[in-house]
């Protein structure tokens, strides 16, 4: 109206924000770790979409990959073991205005937290949740994970891991009201990008299983994947992940999966031959639980300050004469 | 609570403490959750509260009224019928403090509207955040720079905003410079940053036309825009016979200076032997040759009547030339071609238009003495009798048109009558009516009925003249309308401009932009448009286009109302009511309500007038308004605007019908033809529904004779069933379909080995090209590796992934070590750059891998 739209309007204050604005401390990941790349992308992200660091939350529990939040100049919140997720949760219920993202090791979601996992899942409040899977337990110093390959020696388990490891995606897809099912690799930095930011855009609980290299702890673990592009399954679609023509021609093995498709998504991913890239499911129809349960009340500062002094009340003392 | 309910939050509290039934408690529950978060994203916990976003507006109760419900109901009746009310409550603040409610969120002083405008600059007209908007993005910056310089360009317009809201108009590349100075001042901390800031800021201001100027929202500036408008126009039209002119001039000159040249010492025998030098000595004879050149020349070429004729049309030509040497000239020019009075402009018009057939008669007579081609005998009396009539269509588009410029409220009554008759004419008067006082102008005014003023209607009025342009419309839509202007200015014919100022001469109620553009909004002051150029038929030559909404009696728009815990979302109109509060001698006719005192006998207002809806006797209107804080309140209006609303309501559904919108004859013939189409679809229906039954039953009768003759047959048998059925059902596949990441694998390998191949052959010019070290940066994963060998030699980009910065900054054995390291080997070390490197080899050797 008025020949003027109102959204026209000039944000003074706003700021430009550069990489250099998302960076926090400088990383102690031991030389070469796979958490690296994770990083960038994660700030390369909150770059291209500005977002405002003050508006921007990164979760984490315990141990390296959990480090996470100290390397970003955002409001972060380092955990406990296993404990992310729920307190992403309090912080995306509360706070629905904030970009909530969780950064968990593999040991960190998929044992001790699994039950907040599995949860989480189920709740589908809206964040990117990265699991940085290194197949071990590298913060204290190489115990066998649940994501480790059968086999794996440890210190933990001396004679090689006896079990076969747990499948993260697959398990995730078989939670209800699961919305958003992602694998990628660290060392393809497009890719990670890319999954990364449709993760961002979708709404609902973004999970993502990304395989990181543990230089320190397990050098070789990925090295069948790295050393041979044929063992990548690709997964496009113009609803998922899309690649340059570039990349193309070195990962050769593409092929086009609807992710809005779900027993194809089961069927990527569980392949053991090969290891599926790119947005296996998708469902933008899942509702929300910080929407279904948004509070009809909004907590005014009056309101706060009542609540205070009613529990202050409670040690106060009468004044007697 | 349900006990799911309560598992959810359970599980949702960081806290995991059970969760209390009080809801004090609650509230604490919740804030200590909060504050285990952060400080800073509880300050912006706080800043949610306060409003949520500016154009939340909210209703509030204010303290519960003492009178009784039908006391209330009868005094905002006897106000709206008598515009007499009982005591006010004392907690509604008054009207003047108040603001349609649609008009709340424009009220954002960060707001960016179309003014302030730039005119002569690329554009005849541009507004500065269009202007601010191009820079942003074609720029010499890349990356981060250019992210960085476009939120910096929307500082220094804040700040232009702020130099030009002094003065009302000013020279443009003066206050880019002046902005941008105070701009770069302020944020001095960081000098090395602001070098290549500075640098662009400077080009862009040496690419700003210095004529170029910068206007805010003022009334006197509604002739800046259409002068503006008219340079243009006119200057782009005269531009095109420049370069024949200057050839006449050039080759006039000539003639002229050769002319001139030829007296008696040049055609003398000696000067002719000399310009011949030895050449002819033998052959000719100077003396003769001197005769007969020196007497014909000079009289042949330059007799005294052709000198004065050329001498006469060089004058008007060069004339011409220093007029249309540069817009500033030209501008001059036009200035001199500007009215008040009726008498002056036609004055003007009449010497301009003498002016311009002496134009065209020159170039017509330089173009015959160019080529020696004039002939007294016959020209003289042909250019004796030059008019107007001899000039070709875009000759006469070459007339500089008159500007009249007028003001509503002053214009004088004899006056009114001479704007009709130069409207009527066909003279290329320009009319600027610029229009302040909406409903004031008449002077017949009257307290009982207040018809809307003379101005309000001369544009509709002057419709029907037939062969004026009109353009009416409110100063705030210049921009947009700026096609529509320079139509205007084109049009052969009178023109009438017709704008609305906003009123600024009353420095009352909203932002004057604001009240111009609701001047239309509210059909007070519709805008519309009418070109006889386009063709004679009103859907030709007639346009509500611009119009806003309009297809709609009254345009409407959301706003969002929070209602206690509640916020919706909620449909309001504007109408002509809402724009007359913005103006101080209707405020008596208006009475806010707060929220205790509603009651259901309120209409809104464009309800009431609508001829269609059923009022009671007891209805008051109301239109809703918003207080500073955003308190929504329900004014009632009085019975007197609701007629003015209804007037307008009806000029407004006259025009719609002119433009062909919800057009009344229109729409009885559609509805006949509708009932004659739908008679001829029900009888084809029947037709087709009877021959349909008959072919049924010819089937039916068909199938029953063949079965009764297969059973007669004997022949269905077992096999006959199932021969029939299979032909009908889908055939079962003998296959699984195969997985599609088989098929896309298996398809294309002829073309998949072909690409190999190619591949192949990229990667071997590759390899033959690099000498020099180098990184696939985006390759990189951001590891450190390389950064630990040397960070001097590798450096990170702006999406932090390495690349060579340095080769010299290290040893060939760093490069190699750093390419072994990286852990994508995406490192490829080249040649080494000191031949003299102990252990050059063995690196050279390991070197090959990466390369
Ligand atoms: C409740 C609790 N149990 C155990 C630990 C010890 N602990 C710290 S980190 C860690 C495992 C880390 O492995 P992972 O989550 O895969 O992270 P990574 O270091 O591999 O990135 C363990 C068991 C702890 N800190 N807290
Ligand atoms: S131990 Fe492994 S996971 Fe941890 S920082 Fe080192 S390389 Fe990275
Ligand atoms: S070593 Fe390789 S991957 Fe690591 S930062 Fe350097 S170039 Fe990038
Ligand atoms: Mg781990």
């Amino acid at each position: 109206m008025f020949g003027v739209s109102i959204n026209n309007i000039i944000d003074i204050d706003q700021k430009y924000y550069s990489m250099e604005d998302y960076q926090g401390d400088v990383p102690r990941w031991c030389p070469g770790c796979g958490d690296n790349g994770i990083l960038t992308a994660a700030q390369r992200l909150c770059r291209e979409e500005q977002l405002p660091p003050e508006k921007t939350v990164f979760v984490s529990g315990i141990g390296c990959s959990s480090r996470f939040p100290h390397y970003m100049n955002t409001y972060g919140f380092h955990g406990l073991h296993g404990r992310a997720l729920p307190i992403a949760e309090g912080v995306k219920i509360r706070r629905p205005d904030l970009h909530v993202f969780v950064n968990m090791g593999d040991g960190d979601c998929c044992s001790i937290g699994t039950a907040h996992w599995i949860h989480a899942i189920r709740f589908n409040m809206n964040m990117v949740v990265m699991m940085h899977d290194n197949g071990i337990y590298g913060l204290t110093k190489k115990q066998a994970s649940p994501t480790s390959p059968k086999g794996t020696k440890s210190n933990t388990s001396p004679k090689g891991s006896y079990l076969d490891a747990l499948n993260p995606t697959a398990t995730t897809l078989g939670v209800q009201n699961v919305s958003f099912v992602a694998q990628a690799v660290e060392w393809i930095p497009e890719l990670l990008y890319e999954i990364i930011r449709q993760a961002y855009k979708h709404k609902g609980f973004s999970f993502i299983r990304i395989m990181q290299r543990c230089p320190h702890y397990t050098p070789a673990m990925f090295d069948p994947l790295m050393s041979n592009p044929e063992n990548l399954v690709m997964v496009t679609h113009e609803n998922g992940m899309q690649m340059s023509d570039a990349l193309k021609k070195v990962y050769k093995n593409v092929v086009t999966h609807d992710p809005s498709d779900m027993s194809q998504a089961n069927y990527y991913a569980n392949m053991t031959d090969k290891m599926p890239v790119g947005i296996l499911y998708k469902n933008e129809n899942v509702p929300c639980y910080e929407e279904l349960r948004k509070p009809e009340r909004t907590v005014t500062a009056k309101l706060k300050q009542e609540a205070l002094e009613k529990e202050f009340d409670k040690f106060g003392i009468m004044p007697t004469e | 609570m349900k006990n799911e309910e309560k598992k959810g939050r359970e599980n949702a509290a960081v806290s995991g403490s059970e969760a209390e039934s009080s809801d004090l408690l609650a509230a604490l529950d919740q804030f200590s959750q909060n504050s285990a978060i952060t400080n800073a994203a509880d300050d912006s916990g706080e800043m949610q509260e306060k409003g949520e976003s500016p154009y939340v507006l909210k209703i509030e109760d204010a303290q519960t009224s003492t009178a009784s419900s039908e006391e209330i109901k009868y005094n905002h009746l006897k106000f709206h019928l008598t515009g007499q009310a009982e005591k006010e409550t004392s907690t509604v603040p008054s009207i003047d403090k108040m603001l349609p409610a649609l008009s709340y969120p424009f009220l954002n002083s960060n707001l960016r509207y179309d003014f302030p405008v730039i005119i002569k600059n690329t554009n005849w007209i541009n507004s500065l955040k269009d202007f601010i908007d191009l820079q942003a993005n074609e720029n010499s910056l890349t990356g981060d720079e250019k992210g960085h310089f476009q939120r910096t360009l929307l500082k220094l317009e804040k700040i232009i905003k702020e130099l030009i809201a002094k003065k009302s108009i000013a020279d443009f590349r003066e206050i880019w410079k002046n902005a941008a100075k105070i701009l770069l001042d302020s944020q001095n901390s960081k000098p090395q940053n602001n070098d290549n800031v500075k640098s662009v800021l400077n080009d862009i201001s040496e690419s700003i036309d210095p004529a170029s100027k910068i206007l805010s929202f003022a009334s006197e500036n509604a002739s800046q825009v259409i002068q503006a408008s008219r340079l243009h126009s006119w200057y782009k039209q005269m531009s095109k016979h420049v370069s024949e002119i200057e050839d006449l001039v050039l080759k006039l000159s000539h003639i002229k200076e050769a002319g001139l040249s030829s007296s008696s010492d040049q055609y003398s025998a000696e000067a002719l032997h000399e310009t011949m030098g030895k050449t002819g000595e033998e052959e000719v004879d100077f003396d003769s040759l001197s005769e007969i050149v020196g007497k014909s020349l000079k009289q042949d070429i330059l007799p005294e009547s052709r000198l004065k004729r050329i001498e006469s049309v060089l004058n008007t030509l060069n004339n011409w030339l220093k007029i249309l040497s540069s817009s500033e000239n030209s501008e001059k020019y036009l200035a001199k071609l500007e009215a008040d009075t009726v008498q002056k402009a036609l004055s003007l018009y009449k010497k301009e238009k003498d002016e311009l057939i002496n134009l065209f008669k020159a170039i017509r007579i330089a173009r015959l003495e160019k080529e020696h081609r004039y002939d007294e005998s016959k020209h003289d009396p042909f250019f004796a009798g030059f008019s107007a009539l001899y000039l070709a269509e875009d000759e006469w588009a070459c007339l500089p048109p008159v500007l009249l410029f007028f003001n509503a409220s002053k214009i004088k009554g004899g006056d009114k009558a001479d704007l009709i008759d130069i409207l009527s004419s066909n003279m290329p008067v320009k009319v600027v009516l610029i229009v302040d006082d909406l409903y004031n102008s008449s002077t017949v005014y009257d307290e009982s009925s207040y018809a809307p003023g003379w101005s309000a209607v001369l544009g509709k009025m002057v419709l029907s003249l037939n062969n004026c342009f009109v353009l009416q419309f409110p100063l705030s839509h210049a921009v947009q309308l700026q096609d529509e202007i320079s139509n205007g200015i084109l049009f052969h014919g009178p023109t009438l401009y017709s704008v609305y100022d906003g009123y600024t001469s009353v420095k009352t109620g909203i932002d004057p932009y604001l009240k111009s553009a609701s001047a239309s909004e509210s059909r007070a002051f519709p805008l519309f448009s009418f070109n006889p150029a386009n063709g004679q038929t009103w859907a030709d030559a007639f346009s509500l286009e611009k119009s806003s909404q309009n297809e709609a009696i009254w345009p409407s728009g959301k706003i969002l109302l929070k209602d206690g815990d509640k916020t919706n979302e909620q449909l309001l109109h504007f109408s002509l009511a809402d724009f007359l509060t913005g103006i101080d001698r209707y405020h008596a006719h208006f009475l806010p309500v707060g929220r205790s005192e509603w009651h259901d006998e309120m209409v809104n207002i464009t309800d009431y007038i609508d001829p269609d809806f059923k009022n009671s006797s007891t209805s008051v209107p109301y239109i809703a308004m918003a207080d500073e804080k955003g308190t929504l309140y329900r004014v009632v209006v009085s019975k007197t605007l609701c007629n003015l609303c209804l007037n307008a309501r009806n000029l407004w559904r006259n025009l719609q019908e002119l433009g062909g919108i919800n057009n009344s004859f229109v729409t009885k013939k559609v509805a006949e033809e509708q009932k004659i189409l739908t008679q001829k679809m029900e009888t084809e229906l029947e037709k087709i529904k009877t021959n349909h039954n008959a072919d049924m039953q010819r089937t039916i009768e068909d199938l029953t004779n063949e079965i009764i003759a297969n059973i007669a047959g004997g022949l269905l048998s077992d096999e006959m069933i199932s021969l029939t059925s299979a032909s009908s059902a889908p055939a079962i596949p003998k296959e699984k379909p195969s997985k599609k990441t088989e098929s896309t694998n298996s398809e294309p390998k002829a073309a998949e080995e072909k690409e190999k191949q190619a591949v192949a052959e990229e990667d071997d010019e590759e390899e033959m090209a690099f000498n020099d070290p180098y990184i696939d940066t985006p390759l990189c994963t951001s590891c450190n590796d390389c950064m630990n060998v040397n960070s001097q030699m590798f450096g990170y980009d702006e999406n932090r992934q390495a690349f060579v910065k340095d080769p010299k900054a290290g040893t060939f054995k760093e490069l190699v070590t750093a390419a072994e390291k990286c852990p994508v080997k995406i490192i490829h070390p080249g040649k080494p750059l000191n031949p003299n490197e102990p252990g050059l080899d063995e690196l050279v050797k390991i070197a090959e891998k990466y390369n």
